[in-house]
């Protein structure tokens, strides 16, 4: 890994996305068909995959799971920016900085957050542990197999259930960008995503989610100055925007309610009912989301490939900051966006609509269409002019519009006016992303799966792991893949992933970093009661006992503080609060209860038999047991 | 038995533990004072001082502290 230099490769990067914008840009300019710019975007994104996944192919079992243990931070930071993108990113994104921008904002300042947290207390310690997975880790910590292996399948789930909205929003994507059917599109995906897990496991997703995350920054940097450039006023957007977006915004959307006209938020199809919920619920989803960060898998991976502790502290800090600076990007641009929309097409009339608006008709054979004027799909210019009642003069009003609010901020640039050239950029880079995304994912799970079941085997090998590690991951892959195609709510699976990490690995974790007097038995009923917990009031709270929905008798429990009650995917929090309880009745059990009179005696009998030089001492009290 | 090295916790990450119950408590606090108030997420968040927080001010001194933080346990160590 050190013999990637970081500034070389990035400024390549940037050359790359500078001259493909450039081609795209004088390629529509000079009238070559949309669908070869589309066409070249397809074949831009699978060379940096590719440079970035291929290169990084290994079959050594220290690189594959550790990436050498020499990482360059700079790498691993911006590969961590990347890993925990997915709340803010996908493709809710821009729907939610519409429909709902707190839960955005809370999103964000959760991941900064629980960031933060992980850089403080997991990072260096991790890191010095040696282990690249918690399976491993917790095996060599406790020399027992009992804690790994269960904390192993809570893992799997929960990634696989982080996974399945990142390949389910990276398939709606690329199948609507592409114009491909869904089950092929969703194929590739499936495939590029297990290839990136498995080629050269760790060295390779480090890569690709470096390569992703710098090109996603430069998308979303370069629409939102182009934007900004449009409204005029102060260049830089992430500083202006409060004042030249977010107020003129809302002052319009004031008149506009006044009015009776159709807001953004009304326009954009889709609305998850999660985004509905009061501030309260999304304030819990973000303590969630705090608690899962600290403990996140794919993060502990980066950590462990760095060269010392230090270095992995650094790079956690690094990796908030740059998942900071995305997230601030990706909210101005959306706001500059959702206003630029607003001057774009309101008051214009049909019939100049034809020429100053190509996005009403330019995506419509596109599946889902991404716009519907008057309910219908216009294919033409032409046919702009019959889509509405008024013929030609009709003047054209948000509410006649229906957009696909998924697609909202991938198409931003285009429903801007803005050169096909940034939305083929942003498209890219989503697609990028969110496919080293749900790679993380999978070979996080795919390696605690085989550090808890196969490493802990006197025999086991590197290589055989390694091959373990890549069924595994590709078996994971289309799980999600499959589990993900019908799934109407990204919401869900992904808090419920969240809350399962918060409520296994993160009591797991800290206990074994910094509680020693817990022992393998205590460590191991929190993770089986933190598991248990979460799921049982996921399934009680959302089908009820008899795993039928909505026949009344789901389970609604509040938590102090809200006002209805606690969805059933941000279980995670009375998951966490049994597994603590657990440990504290252990403690109490072994120190104030009869087992604390028993264990002295038994304690030297079994020193006795591991350690008989320090028996006596144990007996006589002159040293713990 | 001895229940934690508290003496080592203590050395390494005294901040740490503030800052995990500021946040918790800055949180709890808005999530109660929401809730009271039966505040709706648009009204709530849509003070620019939430946003300009979250987004901005939030991470910032985040990413100082951490570093601050960090740097410190780095020289102790050496």
């Amino acid at each position: 890994m050190d013999s990637v230099n970081p500034s070389k490769a990035g400024f390549a990067l940037v050359t790359a996305c500078i001259l493909f914008t450039i081609i795209v840009y004088t390629m529509e300019k000079i009238g070559v068909p949309r669908s070869y710019g589309i066409g070249l975007s397809a074949f831009f994104a699978l060379g940096l995959w590719a440079v970035a996944a291929f290169s990084g192919g290994t079959t050594r079992a220290r690189r594959f799971l550790l990436a050498d243990g020499s990482v360059n931070p700079a790498i691993a930071a911006t590969a961590l920016g990347c890993a925990v993108t997915l709340p803010v990113l996908f493709s809710d994104g821009g729907l939610l900085a519409a429909a709902n921008p707190g839960l955005l904002v809370c999103l964000a300042g959760a991941v900064s957050s629980g960031l933060a947290l992980s850089a403080l207390l997991v990072s260096r310690r991790f890191n010095a542990a040696g282990q690249s997975d918690l399976g491993e880790y917790l095996f060599r910590r406790y020399q027992s197999r009992l804690p790994g292996r269960l904390m192993a399948p809570a893992m799997a789930l929960a990634l696989v259930l982080l996974m399945l909205p990142a390949i389910a929003a990276a398939t709606r994507l690329a199948s609507w960008y592409f114009a491909s059917s869904p089950l092929a599109t969703s194929v590739a995906i499936a495939a590029l995503v297990a290839l990136s897990a498995i080629l050269g496991g760790l060295y390779s997703a480090t890569r690709l989610g470096a390569v992703a995350f710098v090109v996603l920054l430069i998308s979303v940097n370069l629409a939102l100055l182009l934007l900004v450039l449009d409204t005029g006023g102060f260049p830089v957007g992430q500083l202006s925007v409060g004042s030249n977006a977010v107020e003129p915004m809302w002052d319009l959307e004031d008149q506009l309610r006044s009015l009776g006209i159709a807001r953004l938020a009304g326009v954009l199809g889709g609305a998850a009912g999660f985004q509905a919920l009061g501030a309260d619920v999304h304030i819990a989803a973000g303590i969630t989301l705090i608690l899962g960060l600290i403990a996140f898998p794919p993060a502990l991976h980066l950590y462990a490939s760095c060269a010392e502790p230090q270095r992995a502290g650094r790079v956690a800090a690094r990796g908030m900051a740059a998942s900071a600076f995305f997230t601030l990007s990706f909210f101005a641009f959306l706001m500059f966006a959702g206003f630029g929309f607003y001057q774009t097409m309101l008051g214009l009339p049909v019939s100049e609509a034809r020429v100053e608006a190509p996005v009403l008709y330019s995506w419509s054979h596109h599946q889902p269409p991404l716009i519907t004027v008057c309910g219908k799909a216009v294919v033409t210019p032409d046919g702009l002019m019959e889509a509405c009642n008024g013929g030609g003069s009709h003047i054209v009003d948000t509410g006649d519009l229906s957009i696909a609010g998924g697609l909202f901020a991938v198409a931003a640039p285009d429903l801007n006016g803005q050169p096909l050239a940034i939305t083929a950029l942003l498209a890219t880079s989503f697609l990028l992303v969110l496919i080293a995304i749900a790679g993380f994912q999978a070979l996080a799970a795919a390696n605690t799966i085989t550090g808890a079941f196969y490493a802990t085997k006197k025999k086991a090998t590197g290589s055989r792991r390694v091959f373990w590690n890549r069924l595994l991951a590709t078996l994971l892959v289309a799980l999600a893949t499959y589990a993900g195609s019908g799934a109407p709510d990204g919401y869900e699976p992904l808090l419920l992933g969240f809350s399962l990490i918060a409520a296994t690995a993160l009591p797991a974790l800290l206990v074994s970093l910094y509680l020693p007097a817990f022992g393998k038995v205590a460590v191991s009923s929190a993770i089986g009661a933190g598991f248990a917990v979460t799921l049982l009031f996921f399934i009680l709270s959302t089908v009820g006992i008899d795993l039928i929905a909505g026949n009344g008798d789901e389970i609604a429990v509040s938590l102090f503080g809200l006002t209805g009650p606690l969805p059933g995917s941000l279980g995670g929090l009375y998951g966490l609060t049994a597994a603590i309880a657990v440990l504290a009745t252990t403690w109490l059990a072994a120190n104030l209860g009869p087992l604390s009179k028993i264990g002295p005696k038994i304690a030297p009998k079994i020193a006795r038999g591991i350690a008989p030089e320090i028996a006596p001492e144990i007996a006589e009290g002159r040293r713990e047991a | 038995m001895k229940l934690a090295n508290w003496y080592s916790l203590k050395r390494s990450t005294a901040p740490v533990f503030w800052l995990a119950v500021g946040i918790v408590a800055v949180l709890a606090a808005i999530g109660l004072g929401s809730a009271l108030q039966e505040r709706q997420a648009a009204t709530l968040f849509g003070l620019p001082a939430t946003w300009s927080y979250a987004l901005l001010i939030l991470p910032g001194l985040l990413f100082l502290l951490v570093e601050w933080v960090l740097n410190r346990m780095n020289r102790r160590e050496r």
